[in-house]
């Protein structure tokens, strides 16, 4: 506990600094060092972060570095947001709420690495009409993910009126912790229904996070924010990582390991890390870039093309069935001709292996004609930004849901 | 070249474990009952890109020092008629190309039909598409020289 509200000072000194990164280090010390179940950790988060950019709020009322009017419209959309997204968090198991969190965690470090000298642009903010449209947009958007997760957003905020609003540095800060201030109110609310708060840990925290603001505040005008920002960055990538760590152990914890490896399925927050993880494998090992499809027709080569002979993507195919084969026996199922949901829309075997062979048979001209399959485009392609890549792949799913909803409707399943 | 089978394992048994070789599970996501695998793929997603943009900002090197190639497939004239076929196929047979052969080694044999299927029209198609690029060329080069 006393860990727990010299790291709370921490936090203060964080908010107070950035105008953000309150509930970012305030729910893995509840979780973590204090020991509050991951959903009280966040309603309870998001009562610290509030009072405590509340009080950082107080000490700049004086300073004119308020933007009144952004920040009233921010807070508008984003309370909204939050307040939904707090009711929403109820129907998301707790591993998956904190992944999510995991994830915001990085995209905000990403977004502050990202930043440029942000304190030379001017603020040009009253001129543009579009400015509104987009501020309750954002605000919407940064709200929602923040009820449901408990951040109070403001890594998000702070990125979101630099960029968009090309607020000074300064400026953002202060107008976003009049947006968290209020945001962390309606987030709160949203939980409060379903949650007890630990009044015994939270007020003597949120007491030492304010001190710590108003240090961060008396603090900001000392200290170069640009390699502060930097640092600040690194420090919540790595925060996000022990976090994910951590939840693997809780993972292998809950279930015998050799079930939770080898027989559950993994949830979908893993299995994406790992195929991002042989992805990246394939990359910086053999500086190959992963895709299945080509392949197909280099083993259909291999009788007379040389270069077919050559290419590693036949092993890579022969390693992908094997790695079946594995998983397979592993989990101890046994081969069959079974193919779940299928076998109820069509009757007999040789219709099943039609339709199987057919739909092979458009599959392989489609990924052929388009360039890619689900690995090469959907993963890979969408991951390096490429605009076929990101045609094809909604392509793929447009045609994909269309397919089904029809089967859905006409096909009586 | 042993390195290549071995990260297809990996591949195979990942996609295996993830669920991503689940009939049903590609049903259901396309019904929008169940959107595991959704979660799978945008999870790939934005951890490779995130890999992919430290990569191309701090130009890093392969193990073996050479710089990382990455290289953005660019646009085809058959992406939209391919895409649309693609995904309507992915519906239908309940997998794409990679996790067709993961499912062949799982045991599920009905599946040797759908990876016999992408397999003949893979070289169809390509051999199809390189008869057309051929024809196209020659054509270009008997207009451009002098008869």
């Amino acid at each position: 506990m006393l860990l727990g509200l010299f790291l709370a000072l921490l936090v203060g000194l964080a908010l107070g600094l950035f105008g953000g990164g309150g509930s970012i280090l305030a729910v893995p010390i509840l979780t973590y060092v204090v020991g509050v179940p991951p959903k009280t950790a966040l309603a309870a988060s998001l009562l610290i972060v509030g009072i405590t950019s509340a009080v950082a709020l107080a000490t700049r009322v004086k300073s004119g570095l308020i933007e009144l009017r952004a920040g009233l419209g921010f807070s508008l959309a984003a309370m909204l947001g939050a307040y939904a997204g707090g009711h929403l968090s109820r129907f998301v198991p707790e591993t998956g709420l904190l992944f999510g969190f995991d994830v915001v965690m990085s995209f905000t470090a990403l977004a502050m690495l990202r930043g440029r000298s942000t304190s030379k642009r001017s603020s040009g903010l009253s001129a543009r009409g579009l400015f509104k449209v987009n501020i309750a947009l954002y605000g919407l958007g940064v709200g929602l993910v923040s009820g449901m997760v408990g951040a109070g957003g403001g890594f998000l905020i702070v990125p979101a009126l630099v960029l968009i609003g090309r607020m000074p540095m300064q400026r953002a800060v202060a107008t976003s912790l009049l947006v968290i201030t209020l945001q962390s109110g309606a987030g709160f609310l949203g939980h409060y229904a379903d949650v007890d708060v630990p009044w015994a840990i939270v007020l003597p925290m949120a007491l030492c996070a304010a001190l710590g603001s108003v240090l961060g505040s008396k603090l900001l005008g000392r200290v170069n924010p640009q390699s502060l920002q930097r640092g600040f960055a690194w420090f919540v990538l790595a925060t996000a990582v022990v976090m994910i760590v951590h939840q693997a152990e809780l993972l292998l914890a809950t279930s015998a390991w050799y079930d939770a490896v080898f027989v559950i399925r993994w949830p979908w927050w893993l299995g994406g890390l790992a195929i991002a993880l042989v992805v990246l494998g394939l990359l910086f090992t053999t500086n190959t870039q992963l895709g299945v499809s080509t392949g197909y027709g280099e083993v259909c080569r291999l009788g007379f093309d040389s270069s077919a002979r050559r290419s590693w993507r036949p092993r890579f195919l022969l390693g992908i069935a094997l790695g079946g084969l594995l998983a397979s026996i592993a989990a101890g199922h046994a081969p069959s001709w079974a193919m779940g949901s299928l076998d109820t829309l069509v009757s007999t075997p040789a219709s099943k292996l039609s339709l199987l062979f057919g739909s092979g048979l458009l599959m392989g001209t489609g990924a052929r004609l388009a360039g890619g399959c689900t690995s090469g485009h959907g993963i890979v392609g969408m991951a390096l930004g490429s605009r076929a890549s990101i045609l094809a792949t909604s392509l793929f799913m447009l045609a994909g849901l269309l397919t089904t909803q029809a089967l859905l409707h006409y096909g009586g399943l | 070249m042993n390195r290549m089978l071995t990260f297809g394992v990996l591949f195979g048994f990942v996609l295996s474990r993830a669920g991503a070789t689940d009939y049903d599970a590609i049903f259901q996501m396309f019904a929008l009952r169940q959107l595991h695998l959704v979660g799978v793929i945008a999870t790939a997603i934005v951890c490779s890109s995130f890999v992919f943009w430290l990569i191309r900002r701090h130009s890093l090197k392969t193990i073996t020092g050479e710089p990382v190639v990455l290289a953005p497939k660019g646009m085809k004239p058959g992406l939209v008629l391919g895409g649309l076929m693609f995904g309507a196929a992915w519906a239908l047979s309940g997998t794409c190309p990679g996790t067709a052969l993961a499912q062949l080694g799982e045991g599920k044999f009905a599946a040797l039909a759908t990876v016999a299927g992408i397999a003949l029209s893979s070289a169809l198609t390509e051999a199809w598409l390189a008869r057309a690029e051929s024809r196209r060329v020659m054509s270009a080069s008997s207009r451009t020289t002098p008869a």
